[in-house]
């Protein structure tokens, strides 16, 4: 068991990328999860209005009242210093003073001067609060000339603008996945790249290390077997893997507060395949004995490189065809298919996710085939 | 009469048209330090790997312990210690935990292998950096520990491949010293180096290689009886005629002669008393004489004899 303890012992001094990288991960996770507000009902929401009434007449306060209905309302007095902190501090979106003479103008078909506005500029709130002014103005003015009195042109008017329109939420979440929380789906999203970087950053370096040149010329000259050996490396580079894993899973499982149900446990054996071809590719790239600086490189060049084109940051259906047809020649790509079955993007077919997932096997099993063969043509050249 | 260790005969390895080992044999006795000298590409490194099963080999055969080497013969492997040209250590171990591993491909009795691995520490004298990573040591510490990797499990045949290249002198005296001791203690040695003094130093016997032929085999006394000089005498003299460079050409024993840079060259083949006749001549020339030394044969020498080339590159 020698080889088997110098494994961990090499792995002692290259963890701590390992643990940079899971704790960025998790932090990040969490505070994706929890930021993200994906629920199924719309809901308006309030602005802060200040509200000067200079004219006090009946058109006026059919104003402020119309502007209360949706917003929350206060009454100022005209403080310009006063007006100013309000709208610094946020106590206030949007300060509407009503003009003296305010239903006389709307009366005579005004516009302009019927109101002052103080804003913060450029803010989405005064464009907002602009447009319902000039709009409540032209209703009103349109009831006056048709004949209304001011009474009926107020209460038409509020009418006419208080109309709700009919929102339609949009949710990317196919229906019948709700059991597949929201919360694992970003969870689970980002695991093709936490794995790549950190099998990649540290599986690759402690193969590496075993496999160097003169290492191995050293272990074969010893009376231990290379059929001793390699079963040692293979049962010490599974376990790493699977504690890795085990580790993204119960950590799943502990910042969700419980157990995995229903499709999220797919979600689990995607991600234990995923975690095959991590391992497949670390141990392929650890085959060329690169630097360490080398292997960090190629490291972020795959993990980056493939999570950006197979939709991993950004969704697939954003990506343009040609990258998606690239990305059908890597194997994030498969993953996150089945991942978006699973999170509701695309809709759940057990025949198509179980192709993924064959998918899946067939390039960790390429990786695998592709690393028996270099090492055995660079053991048959070794010894020719 | 000595028992055989190692009984190389007529191996031959070829690297597509460039023949590495032409027919090869050798036969290294127990308690020998026996020495591989040649230039780089002689075909040293080539004999210890397929000495080892890390190469094959096209014809030949090899026995070590009296039986034939084979990859899989790991009963001889596990008295064979070995120490490469190239350091082999993990640099992410200690100094300890290196020599302890390597030790553990040979000795699993947990006990016996903490005390092989003290005494090997010891012995190379890293006590003091039992703790310390590989980058952490000097290029001769390095050294060191590599060569306490292959010996921690006391092996009867210890192979050293170029183990003082790029180490500085004091660290190579210890090294050296070290390879005597290990023979004293009863190890037989293969020592390949491409450093003659080194060779003349530790080695009983020694054969000396060239394009993958051995050339000279014997121990430093024998090799040097091979070769027509047997003395070289220089003295420094104002630039000598045609005819006194005649007259010192014609004494007995001298096979040579020559001038340059202020120093009359005479080489000499067997006799006693040369400097004295060729002393006599000069005197009685009127000769104002300088410095007056002789040179007796070195390896280099029989190598340069044999080959008609230098051992050792100008640069090294």
């Amino acid at each position: 068991m020698q080889v088997f303890k110098v494994f961990f012992k090499v792995l002692k001094k290259k963890y701590k990328s390992a643990l940079v990288y899971t704790i960025i991960f998790l932090v990040i996770s969490y505070g994706l999860s929890n930021s993200n507000d994906r629920s199924t009902e719309f809901k308006e929401s309030r602005l802060s209005i200040a509200v000067m009434d200079e004219d006090g007449s009946f058109q006026s306060k059919a104003l402020a009242d119309f502007i209360g209905k949706k917003h929350d309302v206060k009454n100022i007095e005209y403080d310009k210093e006063t007006m100013t902190e309000m709208l610094y501090w946020g106590d206030s979106d949007y300060i509407l003073v009503i003009n003296k003479g305010f239903a006389d103008g709307l009366a005579q078909g005004r516009t302009e001067g019927l109101f002052k506005e103080y804003r913060v500029h450029d803010s989405f709130s005064s464009v907002y609060m602009s447009n319902i002014l000039s709009e409540y103005v032209k209703t009103a003015e349109a009831y006056a000339a048709a004949g209304l009195s001011p009474e009926e042109a107020a209460t038409k008017t509020a009418d006419t603008l208080s109309r709700d329109t009919e929102v339609t939420y949009w949710s990317d979440v196919a229906e019948g996945t709700e059991e597949y929380s929201i919360w694992f789906s970003h969870y689970f999203q980002y695991m093709p790249y936490i794995l790549i970087s950190v099998l990649l950053s540290v599986l690759g370096p402690v193969l590496s290390a075993l496999n160097k040149k003169e290492i191995r010329y050293r272990t074969e000259c010893s009376s231990v077997s290379s059929r001793s050996t390699t079963p040692q490396i293979f049962a010490a580079s599974a376990l790493f893997v699977a504690v890795i894993w085990l580790i993204y899973m119960v950590a799943g499982a502990v910042m969700k507060g419980g157990i995995y149900e229903g499709k999220a446990w797919l979600a689990v054996l995607n991600s234990f395949v995923f975690t095959l071809i991590a391992a497949g590719i670390a141990i392929f790239v650890s085959s060329f004995n690169l630097e360490d600086n080398v292997g960090s490189m190629i490291t972020q060049i795959i993990g980056l490189g493939m999570s950006f084109i197979c939709g991993v940051f950004v969704p697939l259906s954003i990506l343009g065809d040609s990258v998606k047809m690239a990305a059908r020649f890597l194997p994030a790509y498969w993953y996150i298919r089945a991942n978006d079955m699973l999170n509701g993007r695309e809709t759940f077919n057990a025949e198509q996710f179980a192709g993924c997932l064959a998918i899946e096997l067939g390039f960790a099993a390429v990786f695998m085939i592709a690393t028996l063969v270099i090492r055995r043509s660079r053991r048959a050249e070794a010894l020719s | 009469m000595a028992n055989t260790i190692v009984k190389i005969d007529g191996l031959v390895k070829r690297y597509k048209n460039l023949i590495a080992l032409d027919h090869l044999s050798l036969e290294i006795k127990e308690g020998e330090v026996f020495g591989l000298l040649g230039p780089n590409g002689s075909g040293k490194t080539t004999t210890i790997n397929c000495l080892l099963s890390l190469l094959a080999f096209d014809k030949g055969t090899i026995e070590i312990f009296g039986k034939p080497m084979t990859p899989t013969s790991y009963d001889i492997k596990r008295e064979i210690g070995i120490i490469m040209q190239n350091v082999a250590v993990f640099n992410e171990l200690t100094v300890y935990d290196n020599i302890d591993y390597f030790c553990g491909l040979y000795i699993t009795d947990k006990d016996k292998r903490k005390q092989c691995v003290e005494e090997a520490i010891k012995f190379v004298g890293l006590e003091d950096f039992t703790k310390f990573y590989p980058q952490k040591l000097s290029g001769g510490l390095l050294r060191r520990l590599n060569i306490a990797c292959g010996i921690a499990h006391k092996p009867k045949l210890i192979i050293l491949d170029e183990p003082t290249v790029a180490v500085d002198p004091q660290s190579r005296n210890k090294i050296l010293e070290g390879i005597e001791q290990l023979n004293r203690e009863g190890a037989t040695v293969i020592y390949t180096s491409h450093y003659m003094e080194e060779v003349e130093q530790i080695c009983t016997r020694i054969a000396i290689m060239d394009k993958g032929h051995k050339v000279a085999e014997g121990t430093k006394e024998e090799l040097k009886k091979m070769i027509k000089n047997t003395e070289t005498i220089w003295i420094e003299i104002p630039e000598p005629g045609e005819q006194l460079k005649a007259e010192i050409a014609a004494l007995p024993h001298i096979y040579s002669t020559d001038y340059k840079d202020g120093r009359l060259q005479a080489c000499c083949s067997g006799g006693k008393h040369n400097l004295i006749r060729v002393l006599e001549v000069l005197q009685k020339h009127d000769m104002h004489i300088g410095r007056v030394y002789t040179e007796l044969p070195t390896l280099n020498d029989v190598f340069l004899e044999i080959t008609g080339k230098a051992l050792r590159d100008k640069e090294e």
